[in-house]
């Protein structure tokens, strides 16, 4: 218990007037010379010990009396729950969870709506002279104002304009913000009101600083959470798009898996998604889906008709559920004529080309006739080590290296990758293009691990070593055990069973370590194993490095004849044309269509844009609802110029519009037409808020936090209580009728002791 | 002898002496009637003759009418003695102007020694607290009264009281029956003091106790913090007099309970006397309860 005027405790000091009064009256009194003595000690004899009680229980009651009266001026509080007393200024800081499923709708109105409006409904009963300070808050805070804390018109104006993000909920950054907010403000009454779904996620992100934010907080002002939502939305999230095959070339109509998650806890029926090209909503083909149960992730092959070449806009839309903000999703992918594929082969045989070791890959990345192959989107180039150039890198759009040696070894039997290749290749990999590395008998571990690994960061996992399984025990491919979207139908289509007949005879040992935390703002850098050997063992790993990606196979592009013998060395994979061709063509697919990643951003993530141009020209970016926000000049950094673009915090396409800078004027001139011109920017809502919908009970919250908020519910009636809990919590009245009750029980003890007995 | 000479006193006596007079002339007061039954004057009633009466009051004239043997009776007048029995102890002091109990009780005591002397009786007087302080012995002579006036102004008040040891002392003094006329505020152990009354009844003396309370002892009228001075012991006693009182008035009620049942056991005549009341009034109640007389 805490108090809102402490000095009026002083007054309990008056708690010696009734024991001074007690001693003073017993000082003043009459002397009477009495006869009849004998009766009157009789008497005296037979009253004394209750008439002692009765002065004792007198006193008593009259000092607790005044030690009430002291303790209901001094305006006690309750310690539990802090603030101040009724119609004391309120020092109050609003938390907004803006992430996107504040957008889900509840009734016939979303949660933010509904959190808004108590939000309202609070600043309308907040006392005189209050303040306000209200922040925005999904993976990060931003303290919108007002810049007047008092100017609570302002703040209602700042409220009523708050809109959900496509971000996720942390609302750690959030409590921190508010506790600078409360910091700051003067009142010794101070509250905190955090508006949200309570969905477990927010709490999840940073569990143990949130808990001390608000063990901190809850020291300092009372703790209000308000709940806006009472049920967990039915949605169905698109996940991704993912071209089907191949590479997207103009005039073909190209298949795209879009994928689909319920991420609800009920089933949604009836579901239309459809797929548009550079938003032709007219054109778009549409599926529809019966049904999706809850949890349960679907694939649809939507067909989309790509014209020209160059950087093209695919938009993914579910038609409705209950949850808006992952409905959409759109992705920039690259369409090009042909793409340049360099590789590398280490073991190369002019003489016997089937014996080379990218005989195999070569023919999977150009299955068709010789004829034809000049015409094949994909055109690779073989070279071999020693003709590797960085000058070749630089016309390709992705790089195989397939049995490569990186150092000749002692006896130099095997020809190794030059060093400024292999230091260009690193700057390849990190400006966004795609690497393959097969093994093969030239591969050494301990060289790939020194230069590869430890030098350049490009390969996904440490190689331990290799493992040689006997001939009739071999390895197989656990197709069930694809991870990488693209290689979910590997997985899923039974067309591709013949993924688990593959046998694997020697394979690269990868070292698998542990998931390190990663910086949930940043894109995932850890190595995902895509394909896995029955025995659980890597086959296939990746790995993000900067924008580009490498892809490690563990085994070896070649069969790897045997000496005298027809049987492979390595694995019969290349074999069996009937799941080589596709992995392959997949895995390419897969790179290349990554390397449109740059163009691709989940909310809340800030994008380092490499314009094309050596030339410093100003950028601006057209946000999807139309307005403009100038970027200025790219800064150079490290010979490039680099445009930060900032944190971008709604999903939907943004576009980077090159203006041109008028001589000495520095004034950019914007094109007319901003809503198709410049570079598209697909940013997608971070679908880690819609993964688990589940919102957190009062119990597990006050579990959680360890002490017991006041917890109210958006929209319902008792959101008053904040009003209503300000005028409760201060003590005084409780402590005003204790003091009638003492005085009721004073004045009837005293006429009940008055009375003679 | 000093006091009985006093001017002071003798004005007071006198004034005393007026008062008593008053209050007796107001009376209409016969004879005294003994309460024995004699052989005087005044026919009582007639009685059946046993053997052994003797034959001079054989009614001859009742014989010849009914030729039975029949006694006259007469009722006898005698002299007898009062012995008055003051108390002046400390207690008695208590009260202001008329309603001080000692005046009162002087008063009272004046009273009855001019009734008795009127009737040609003789009466004595007895000052006591914890001893007798004075003693006049018994006299029928009309001066008697004044001496009697003179020493009860003197009478200054010193000890506590202690009335059984006096009360079995007189009871040893007097043969002669007589009326014993106690006048006390009986502020004392009450079996004690019933138990001198006792012998007093034993030794066929008719006695009369005469207690005498101050209207502030019966009602106990007192408020706000009082420290209450016992008169006849150090004791001192500070308290509420209006949370004690009901307690005070149940433990006075008892002792008068105990002192009047006691005293009708012995066959004692108990007058409470309130020194509120007039002492006439009081007096009268008891004189014509003890008389049998039509008060005109």
């Amino acid at each position: 218990m805490t108090f809102l005027s402490p000095f009026m405790l002083l007054g309990a000091l008056a708690v010696g007037i009734p024991i001074a009064i007690h001693l003073f009256f017993r000082s003043r009194y009459r002397l009477v010379p009495w006869a009849a003595m004998k009766f009157l000690l009789t008497s005296i004899e037979q009253t004394s010990r209750r008439l002692r009680f009765q002065e004792l229980l007198l006193l008593i009651l009259r000092c607790t009396l005044l030690v009430v009266l002291a303790l209901a001026l001094a305006r006690p509080i309750s310690s539990v729950v802090r603030g101040g007393g009724r119609g004391d200024a309120v020092d109050a800081v609003f938390v907004f969870d803006t992430s996107y499923s504040m957008g889900a709708s509840d009734g016939a109105r979303s949660r933010l709506e509904r959190a808004q409006d108590a939000a309202l409904r609070v600043i309308e009963q907040l006392p005189q002279h209050s303040t306000v300070q209200i922040i925005a808050c999904a993976d990060r805070a931003a303290l919108l104002g007002p810049r007047a804390p008092a100017n609570l018109d302002q703040a209602r104006v700042l409220v009523q304009s708050l809109r959900p993000t496509s971000l996720a909920t942390d609302l750690k950054p959030g409590l921190d913000e508010a506790a600078e907010a409360l910091a700051r403000g003067q009142s010794s009454n101070k509250e905190l009101y955090l508006l949200s779904d309570m969905q477990k996620l927010g709490w999840e992100q940073q569990p143990g600083g949130l808990v001390r934010a608000f063990q901190d907080i809850k020291d300092k002002a009372t703790v209000f959470l308000v709940r806006a939502g009472t049920r967990t939305p039915a949605n169905v999230a698109v996940i991704g798009i993912t071209p089907q095959s191949g590479v997207p070339r103009p005039g073909e109509r190209v298949g795209f898996a879009v994928l689909v998650g319920n991420t609800g806890v009920e089933p949604v029926k009836d579901v239309k998604i459809s797929l548009a090209v550079d938003g032709d909503d007219k054109n778009a083909e549409t599926q529809a889906l019966a049904k999706i149960d809850p949890g349960e992730t679907r694939a649809l092959t939507l067909a989309a008709k790509l014209d020209k070449s160059g950087l093209r806009l695919l938009t993914a839309k579910i038609d409705h559920d209950d949850m808006p903000g992952d409905n959409r999703f759109d992705q920039v992918v690259l369409v090009r004529d042909q793409v340049s594929i360099l590789v590398v082969d280490g073991n190369p045989s002019d003489r016997n080309p089937e014996s080379s070791s990218s005989f195999f890959l070569a023919h999977a990345l150009a299955p068709v006739k010789e004829s034809e192959r000049a015409k094949h989107h994909l055109q690779p180039r073989l070279v071999t080590p020693r003709l590797a150039s960085p000058a070749l890198l630089a016309k390709a759009d992705l790089c195989i290296l397939v049995n490569v040696a990186l150092d000749s070894g002692p006896k130099k039997r095997a020809e190794a990758l030059p060093a400024d290749f292999v230091e260009e290749l690193a700057r390849f990999v990190r400006k966004g293009k795609g690497l393959i590395v097969y093994a093969g008998d030239n591969v050494q571990p301990e060289a790939y691990n020194r230069v590869l690994g430890q030098k350049y960061g490009l390969l996904p996992l440490p190689i331990q070593g290799l493992i040689e399984k006997p001939a009739k025990a071999p390895l197989a491919i656990d197709r069930a055990s694809a991870q990488l979207p693209a290689y979910w139908r590997f997985k899923e289509d039974d067309y591709y069973k013949g993924f688990n007949d593959i046998q694997v005879w020697r394979t690269l040992e990868l070292t698998e370590i542990a998931k390190e935390q990663e910086d949930a703002t940043k894109p995932s850098v850890s190595p995902t194993v895509a394909l896995r050997y029955h025995d659980g063992k890597p086959a296939v790993v990746r790995r993000q490095v900067d924008a580009g990606e490498v892809l490690l196979i563990a085994t070896a592009a070649e069969p790897g004849f045997r000496p005298e013998s027809s049987h492979p060395g390595w694995t019969d994979w290349p074999l069996r044309l009937g799941v080589y061709v596709p992995f392959v063509d997949v895995t390419v697919s897969h790179l290349l269509h990554g390397q449109t990643q740059t163009y691709n951003v989940t909310a809340g993530h800030s994008l380092d844009w490499f314009p094309p141009d050596s030339q410093p020209r100003g950028y601006t970016l057209v946000q999807p609802d139309g307005k403009a926000v100038r970027l200025g000049v790219p800064e150079k950094r490290t010979n490039r110029l680099v445009l930060a673009v900032p944190n971008l915090f709604q999903s939907g396409v943004y576009r980077l519009v090159q203006t041109s800078i008028q001589p000495g004027s520095g004034d950019e001139t914007l094109p007319r037409t901003l809503k198709s011109a410049g570079t598209p920017l697909a940013v997608t809502p971070d679908l880690r808020e819609s993964q688990d919908l589940e919102a957190l009970g009062e119990e597990q919250l006050n579990q959680r936090l360890g002490f017991t908020p006041i917890h109210l519910v958006a929209g319902a009636a008792e959101t008053n209580q904040s009003g209503a809990d300000r005028l409760n919590r201060e003590w005084t009245m409780w402590f005003l009728w204790a003091l009638l009750a003492l005085a009721l029980g004073e004045m009837t003890l005293a006429y009940w002791c008055g009375r003679a007995w | 002898m000093t006091n009985y000479l006093h001017p002071d006193v003798i004005a007071r006596a006198q004034v005393l002496g007026l008062k008593a007079r008053t209050i007796v002339e107001g009376l209409r007061v016969g004879d005294h009637r003994s309460p024995y039954r004699g052989f005087s004057v005044e026919f009582v009633q007639h009685r059946e003759y046993v053997p052994g009466d003797d034959l001079r009051y054989i009614d001859w004239k009742s014989y010849g009418r009914s030729e039975r043997y029949t006694i006259k009776q007469y009722e006898q007048e005698t002299n007898f003695a009062g012995h008055l029995l003051l108390d002046a102890s400390r207690s008695m002091l208590y009260g202001e102007g008329a309603t001080n109990k000692l005046e009162y009780a002087k008063l009272l005591a004046a009273a009855l020694a001019y009734l008795v002397v009127h009737q040609r009786d003789s009466v004595s007087l007895n000052v006591f607290d914890a001893d007798w302080r004075e003693r006049l012995p018994a006299s029928g002579q009309p001066g008697h009264v004044q001496t009697i006036l003179h020493t009860l102004e003197s009478v200054e008040p010193r000890e506590k009281t202690a009335i059984a040891p006096l009360l079995h002392d007189l009871a040893q003094q007097v043969r002669r029956r007589g009326l014993v006329f106690l006048i006390s505020d009986c502020i004392d152990d009450v079996p004690a003091l019933l138990d001198g009354l006792q012998h007093l009844r034993f030794q066929g003396h008719e006695v009369t106790l005469f207690h005498i309370l101050h209207p502030e002892e019966v009602e106990f009228p007192f408020g706000g913090m009082v420290k209450f001075d016992a008169m006849e012991e150090k004791l001192q006693l500070l308290t509420r007099p209006q949370l004690v009182r009901p307690a005070y008035l149940r433990a006075l009620d008892k002792y008068l309970r105990e002192l009047q049942a006691g005293c009708e056991a012995n066959r004692v005549d108990y007058v409470l006397m309130n020194t509120a009341k007039p002492l006439a009034e009081t007096l009268i109640g008891y004189l014509a309860r003890r008389l049998k007389v039509r008060i005109v």
